[in-house]
C-alpha cells in the first residue's frame, strides 16, 4: 500500500459508519416500506450494493476487456 | 394591455428571432441583451400561456401549435431556463453561428412540446435534429464526422417518424397528438414509437448519443444533453403512457448506460452515457404508467436536465481550460480549478441520487411508483444503475480528474477556474439542484399528475446512503484495476463505422469473387453447353426439318411437273391410256 493511500484510509471512516447507521436504523423497525419486504431486511441495501459494485465494475471491466476495448485510433481510417 | 394578455407569444418565436438576429449581431453588448434577454422574455411569454392556442387548418389539416397543459409547462419551463443557463455559459464563445444554433434548437424544443398535433410537431422535430449539428460541428476536429452521422441517424429517425404518420392519417386516424395505441399498436403506431424511441436513445437506438454529444462545443453539450432525449421523454408521457414493453426496456437502457459509464475513459462520453442511463429510468416509470410513476418520470427529467447539465458545465469547463477529456491525460487539478470541482460535484452527487439534492427527489418518488406497482425486478435493475451512476460519476470521473497528480504532461500556468460567467451559470444550475433537493414541494407542484409521495421517508434516505456507502467500499476495493488506461469503446455505432466498411470489404472482397466464380462456372456449364446444344438443334434445323420440309417441297414440284405433263388435254390420249389400264387389269384378273 503507497503512502498515498495510507493517507486517505480514513475517508472509509465515515463509510463504514454510514453502513453501519443504515443497518442499525433498519434494525430498529424505524423503516417500514410497503409492498417491499424483502427490500426492508436489515443492511438489505448495504450487501446489495457492494455485491452489485463489485460484480457490476467486474463484468464490465471484463467485457470491456475480452470484447469491447479498442485502440484509440480505432475509427480513424473511417467516417 | 387587454389585447396583449389575451395574446399567446409562443416561446419559439421568440427563440427563432433572436438565433435570426444573432446571425447578424457581432458579439459586444447588444448579442448579451439577446442572449440572456431571450430565455427571460420567453419565460414570461410561458407564464402567460393559455391552456391552448395557436390553432390553424393547412391543406385541409387542423394544426395546433400550442397545447401548454401542466405536463407541457412542466418541461417548457426547464427548457427554457436551461436555456438562459446555456447562454450565460456560453456568453464568451465567439463564434455567432453556436449562439444562432443554440436559440434555434431550443426553439424547435420548445415547439415540439407545445405541438398538439403530429404534423407541427414533426416541424419543429426536424428544426431541433437540423440546428443541434450545428452545435456539434462547433466542437473538436472529430466533430465534423460526428456531426454527419448524427445528421444521418437523426434523418433517418425523422422518416420513420413521418411514415408514422402520414400511414395513421392514411388508416383513419387524425392529426391530433393524443395517447397512441390505446386499443394496441398499429404499424403507424409503431413507426411513431421508433421515431420516439430513437431521440430517447433507447438501446439499440442509443449510440448517436455517446458518438456525438462528446465531440460538441462545450456550450453546445449543454443544451445537446438536455433537450433532445428529454424532448423524447415528454413525447413517450404523452403518447405511450402505460405501455408494458418500455418498463424493461428502460430499466435495461438504464443498466447498459451505466455498464458503459464504468468503463469509458473520455470524461464527456461517461457523461453521455449516464444520459442513456438516466433516461432509462424515466422511460422504465412512463412504461409502468401509474399517476405516480408519470410523475416520478417527469420529476427526474426535471432534476436531470439540471444536474446532468451541471455536470457538461464542469466537465466543458476543463476541457475548455486544459484541452483535455480523456481521464488518463487529467488529474491534479484540485489545486487549479477547486470551485468547478466544488459545482460539479453538487451535480455527480445530485444524478447519483444523494439526500437534499434534486436526483434524490425524483429518483425516491420514481423508485415508490415502482415499488407501488409491485416490480422488484425493476426496482433492483434501477438501484444497480444507481450503484452504477454513483461509481462512475460521483467517485471515478472527480477522483482521476481533481485528485492525484496530472497524468500526462504538467499543466500550464494558464489553467484554472474558468471566466465568471461559467462559474456563475454554474453556480445558478446548482442552486437550482440544491433548491429542488432542499424543498421538494417546489417540484412536485409542477408535476402534472394528482399523485405524489413523500419523498423523505426515513426508509428511502437509510437504504440511499447504504447503497452509495457500500459502492464507495466496493470501489475501494477495486480501486487498482480502475486507473484509466488509452483506448475506446465498440458500441452499436460500430455497425454503421466499421460495419458499413466491413460490408463494403465484403461486396468488394469474398461476394466480388464470388461474383466472378458464379459467372465462370455460367459461362462453362451454363453458356458452353447451351451454345453447343443450340448449335446441334441448329443443324437439325437445317439438314433435319428444312430438308424434309424443302424436299417434300421440292418432290411435290417434280410430280405436279410431271402430272402436269401427262395432262395433254387430247381425248385420244386419255382414252388410249384408259384401254391401256383396262388390258393391264384384265391381265392381272385373269393371271390371279
Amino acid at each position: 500500500m503507497s503512502h498515498t493511500e495510507r493517507k486517505h484510509r480514513w475517508l472509509l471512516v465515515p463509510v463504514i459508519l454510514i453502513i453501519v447507521a443504515g443497518v442499525v436504523v433498519d434494525s430498529i423497525g424505524a423503516v417500514r416500506v410497503e409492498h417491499a419486504g424483502v427490500f426492508s431486511i436489515p443492511g438489505f441495501w448495504s450487501v446489495f450494493g457492494l455485491v452489485g459494485c463489485l460484480i457490476l465494475a467486474g463484468a464490465c471491466k471484463l467485457a470491456a476487456r475480452l470484447f469491447l476495448k479498442r485502440p484509440e485510433n480505432y475509427y480513424d481510417d473511417v467516417l | 394591455m387587454m389585447m396583449f394578455s389575451e395574446m399567446a407569444l409562443h416561446p419559439a418565436a421568440l427563440f427563432l428571432v433572436a438565433a435570426l438576429l444573432l446571425v447578424c449581431v457581432r458579439p459586444g453588448m447588444l448579442q448579451r441583451v439577446l442572449l440572456l434577454g431571450t430565455p427571460v422574455a420567453a419565460l414570461v411569454a410561458a407564464l402567460r400561456l393559455p391552456d391552448r392556442f395557436g390553432d390553424m387548418r393547412y391543406l385541409g389539416m387542423d394544426m395546433l401549435f400550442g397545447r401548454a397543459d401542466p405536463l407541457a409547462a412542466l418541461f417548457l419551463y426547464s427548457f427554457i431556463v436551461l436555456a438562459g443557463l446555456g447562454a450565460l455559459y456560453s456568453l464568451q464563445i465567439r463564434s455567432r453561428t453556436q449562439k444562432a444554433a443554440a436559440f434555434a434548437y431550443t426553439a424547435g424544443c420548445t415547439g415540439v412540446v407545445l405541438a398538439g398535433d403530429f404534423l407541427s410537431l414533426f416541424i419543429f422535430w426536424e428544426l431541433m435534429a437540423f440546428a443541434s449539428v450545428f452545435l456539434i460541428w462547433g466542437g473538436s476536429a472529430r466533430s465534423a464526422a460526428a456531426g454527419f452521422r448524427y445528421i444521418l441517424v437523426h434523418a433517418a429517425g425523422a422518416l420513420i417518424l413521418l411514415a408514422g404518420i402520414l400511414l395513421r392519417v392514411r388508416l383513419g386516424g387524425t392529426l391530433a397528438f393524443e395517447p397512441l395505441g390505446t386499443g394496441g399498436l398499429n404499424v403507424a403506431d409503431i413507426l411513431i414509437l421508433i421515431g420516439f424511441l430513437l431521440n430517447a436513445a433507447v438501446p439499440p437506438l442509443h449510440a448517436w448519443v455517446a458518438d456525438a454529444y462528446p465531440e460538441a462545443s462545450p456550450g453546445g453539450a449543454i443544451f445537446l444533453c438536455a433537450f433532445t432525449t428529454k424532448a423524447a421523454v415528454y413525447l413517450l408521457v404523452r403518447g405511450f403512457a402505460g405501455l408494458e414493453i418500455l418498463a424493461p426496456l428502460g430499466a435495461a437502457m438504464a443498466l447498459i448506460g451505466v455498464a458503459y459509464a464504468v468503463v469509458e475513459n473520455d470524461a464527456r462520453r461517461i457523461l453521455a452515457y449516464h444520459i442513456i442511463s438516466q433516461v432509462g429510468y424515466m422511460v422504465c416509470a412512463i412504461g409502468i404508467g401509474t399517476d405516480l410513476a408519470l410523475n416520478g418520470a417527469c420529476a427526474h427529467a426535471f432534476s436531470n436536465i439540471l444536474n446532468k447539465s451541471l455536470l457538461f458545465m464542469g466537465i466543458g469547463a476543463v476541457v475548455l481550460q486544459t484541452g483535455r477529456g480523456r481521464l488518463y491525460e487529467l488529474g491534479g487539478l484540485r489545486r487549479l480549478m477547486p470551485r468547478t470541482l466544488v459545482l460539479t460535484m453538487i451535480g455527480a452527487l445530485a444524478i447519483s441520487g444523494f439526500p437534499l439534492i434534486s436526483g434524490f427527489v425524483s429518483k425516491s418518488i420514481l423508485i415508490t411508483a415502482l415499488e407501488q406497482a409491485h416490480r422488484p425486478g425493476l426496482v433492483l435493475m434501477l438501484m444497480l444503475a444507481s450503484i452504477g451512476t454513483f461509481f462512475s460519476v460521483g467517485i471515478k470521473l472527480p477522483l482521476f480528474i481533481w485528485f492525484g497528480r496530472a497524468r500526462s504532461a504538467q499543466y500550464g500556468d494558464e489553467v484554472k477556474d474558468p471566466p465568471w460567467n461559467i462559474q456563475l451559470a454554474m453556480a445558478l444550475t446548482a442552486a437550482l439542484t440544491l433548491a429542488v433537493g432542499m424543498f421538494p414541494n417546489l417540484l412536485q407542484r409542477l408535476l402534472p399528475y394528482s399523485e405524489v409521495s413523500r419523498v423523505y421517508s426515513a426508509a428511502h434516505v437509510s437504504h440511499t446512503l447504504q447503497l452509495l456507502a457500500a459502492t464507495a467500499l466496493g470501489f475501494y476495493i477495486m480501486r487498482r484495476a480502475l486507473v484509466p488506461k488509452p483506448g475506446i469503446l465498440l458500441d452499436v455505432d460500430w455497425l454503421y463505422r466499421r460495419g458499413s466498411a466491413q460490408v463494403m470489404r465484403l461486396c468488394a472482397g469474398p461476394l466480388n469473387r464470388l461474383n466472378d466464380w458464379v459467372g465462370e462456372l455460367y459461362q462453362r456449364v451454363g453458356v458452353g453447353p447451351v451454345q453447343q446444344a443450340s448449335g446441334l438443334l441448329t443443324r437439325f434445323d437445317r439438314s433435319g426439318i428444312d430438308g424434309l420440309i424443302d424436299g417434300l417441297a421440292r418432290h411435290t414440284l417434280v410430280i405436279g411437273d410431271g402430272l402436269r405433263r401427262i395432262q395433254t388435254g387430247k381425248i385420244q390420249h386419255y382414252i388410249g391410256a384408259a384401254v391401256i389400264f383396262f388390258f393391264l387389269l384384265m391381265i392381272i384378273v385373269m393371271l390371279y
